[in-house]
């Protein structure tokens, strides 16, 4: 019961959010109620039992989406000078598209309900044979890295292509820095060094911060986490560092060819591990090949893969912050 | 009763709305990408709320403790990876937004097509 | 010995959960942006610390405490920094205080959005960042030049913005 009332709480909160985000005419502002946003929506996530998504959603969402964004205005405009005509289209379609889902939505089954269709087809076999065939308590785990393995070395492509694609669209300009003098650079260069609290406290989180994504990362087969969540959360630990010591600075810690590196690395290291197990005798993917005991290579495997996709992850929030913030001090 | 069972999807039909009308609405592309997660946002909701049961956990199998009932992990999966790549896409959008910034000036749709039609 | 624990951490749980309100009414309330800060550290500093120290007396002798001491650290560090932050950022960029409202004639345009109509919002969002500009100046010369960049740079630049927006 007091589970629903916190829900139909946050539920509600989530739609005034996102009405104060359309309405508001100051980017800063809807960037800012968009990390809100992401928050709540890892709050309600959580109470929905998907503790993974909700750690997920509120690095992601709240955290690195947020400074991406930011990095994004600083370089393109504060206001939002839509005109004023031609509202009623999008109104109209928009009314519509609601209209009809939520017509839809009378057929379908209700929250919780354990006679709807999603919880009676694949479902149960992976949470039954789990524990035989794996033996990870995270189910979550066992599902992402090996039953649906395939699925998630495409989605580490995707991220690495996009990667690449923002690195085509803004790297590799240099920073002109031999027209400006030294201590000119260093006074353009976005850091907060004149802010002594902020940067202080920031620095000390960082190693925390970055603790806690390795723990996230190695701990993933037996509580919420993963190769996703801890990518995510180093790289938050250093876009911190970059923030407070300036982009330069935080270069300096991660270089850039080091992202890079780390981003095609942990793809490899994925497609590696399905290749090894083909020599070994198995399918593309098959963990249990890796070893003589068919479990204890699925441990492995999933091990592997998990600090491979952390890698790219890590590698590739990083890297795209580092294109944004170096893109600022032209 | 059973209309608070549908309130997930209420809300999920609302956030449509109000990230497709942001889209449509606002010519400043910024404002349409934030649109566009608040979208996204909705379509993960919709389907983490498909993975609610009664009386479950999330599914974490603990040993010795018998008769759970564990959320569906399957809509889990596909939103967990599905929020990363829609970081990185979203990424890649401001990126093309920057150079837009930088070609034009603007990142206003309409001034930008008005400077199209000029050359 | 339990029931003990139990209203021990009831009380703690119930204050933390009235200063929390007591913050959102504040922010509410206040008439200003420091005054809504100083009613919303309320939440952070005591809300948050008797909320978790009633956890804490609810978890027993377990991990539970410990992660709990860690995450009441972790907010006992960022939320004043973070406090900090937004203050000295709200300060260098001149948001009107109580004080100058008094002296000065000035309201406090301090709100993040005008009051608007849905249906008139257009039109009224292209008036709007007028009177913050007025006050932000205002400020700027009733304030003595900060020696940080930020103080330097920013606020010139967004007026300048704001002049060309306006020419055209």
């Amino acid at each position: 019961m007091i589970t629903i009332v916190f829900s139909l709480f946050l539920l509600t909160m989530l739609v005034i959010v996102a009405v104060a985000i359309l309405r508001t005419d100051n980017l800063f502002t809807a960037v800012m109620l968009s990390g809100i946003f992401s928050l709540i929506m890892a709050a309600n996530f959580f109470i929905l039992d998907a503790a993974d998504v909700a750690l997920t959603e509120a690095v992601i969402g709240a955290g690195i989406s947020t400074v991406l964004f930011l990095s994004a205005l600083a370089l393109t405009a504060e206001y939002d000078r839509s005109p004023p005509v031609g509202t009623w289209v999008p109104l109209l379609t928009s009314s519509a598209l609601g209209g009809v889902i939520i017509f839809a939505t009378f057929q379908a089954p209700r929250l919780g309900d354990p006679n709807a269709i999603v919880h009676k087809h694949v479902a149960p076999w992976y949470l039954e044979r789990t524990p035989e065939l794996i033996d990870v308590p995270n189910v979550v785990t066992a599902v992402l890295a090996s039953f649906r393995g395939y699925d998630t070395l495409g989605e580490v492509f995707v991220v690495f292509i996009a990667c690449i694609g923002v690195m085509s669209l803004l790297g590799r300009v240099r920073p002109r820095r031999d027209s400006i003098e030294e201590g000119e650079f260093e006074k353009r260069s976005d850091n907060l060094r004149h802010h002594l609290i902020p940067r202080v406290v920031g620095k000390m989180l960082v190693p925390f911060i970055v603790l806690f994504g390795l723990y996230v990362q190695f701990h993933g087969d037996f509580g919420p986490g993963g190769g996703f969540q801890a990518g995510a959360l180093i790289a938050a630990g250093v876009i911190l560092y970059a923030l407070v010591e300036g982009g330069p600075r935080g270069r300096e810690l991660v270089p850039e060819w080091f992202s890079s590196m780390l981003v095609a690395l942990g793809a490899l290291t994925y497609t590696a591990v399905g290749v090894v197990s083909m020599m070994r005798g198995g399918r593309f993917l098959d963990y249990s090949a890796l070893s003589h005991d068919p479990i204890h290579g699925q441990h492995m495997g999933i091990l592997i893969i998990e600090a491979g996709v952390g890698m790219t992850v890590a590698g590739v929030m990083i890297t795209i912050f580092h294109a944004f913030s170096r893109r600022g001090i032209r | 009763m059973e209309v608070l069972g549908l309130y997930n999807y209420f809300v999920f039909a609302v956030l449509l709305m109000v990230g497709l009308y942001c889209i449509l609405a606002r010519t400043n592309i910024i404002k349409s990408l934030i649109g566009l997660t608040i979208f996204q946002a909705a379509v993960f909701l919709l389907y983490i709320s498909m993975d609610k049961i009664d009386g479950g956990t999330a599914p974490i199998i603990l040993e010795g403790v018998e008769d759970q009932v564990f959320a569906n992990p399957l809509p889990q999966v596909l939103i967990l990876t599905a929020i990363v790549v829609g970081i990185s896409t979203t990424a890649l959008a401001l990126a093309v937004t920057v150079r837009i910034k930088e070609a034009y000036g603007t990142i206003e749709e309409d001034k930008i097509q008005e400077m199209d039609r000029e050359t | 010995m339990d029931l003990l624990l139990d209203i021990a951490s009831a009380v703690l749980l119930l204050t933390g959960g009235f200063l929390v309100f007591v913050g959102g009414v504040g922010v509410m309330r206040m008439p200003e942006f420091f005054t809504r800060m100083h009613a919303a550290s309320v939440t952070d500093t005591g809300g948050a610390a008797l909320i978790l120290a009633g956890l804490m007396l609810q978890g027993g002798l377990t991990l539970v405490p410990l992660k709990l001491a860690a995450i009441f650290l972790f907010l006992f560090l960022t939320s004043p920094t973070a406090s900090y932050a937004l203050a000295n950022a709200a300060l260098l960029s001149g948001v009107a205080t109580a004080c100058r409202n008094q002296t000065g004639k000035q309201l406090p345009e301090d709100r993040m959005d005008p009051p608007s109509a849905p249906n008139s919002e257009n039109s009224l969002a292209a008036e709007a960042p007028a009177p913050k500009t007025v006050a932000r100046k205002s400020a700027k010369k009733a304030a003595p030049k900060r020696p940080t960049k930020k103080a330097a740079k920013k606020p010139a630049k967004k007026s300048a913005k704001k002049a060309a927006r306006k020419k055209s």
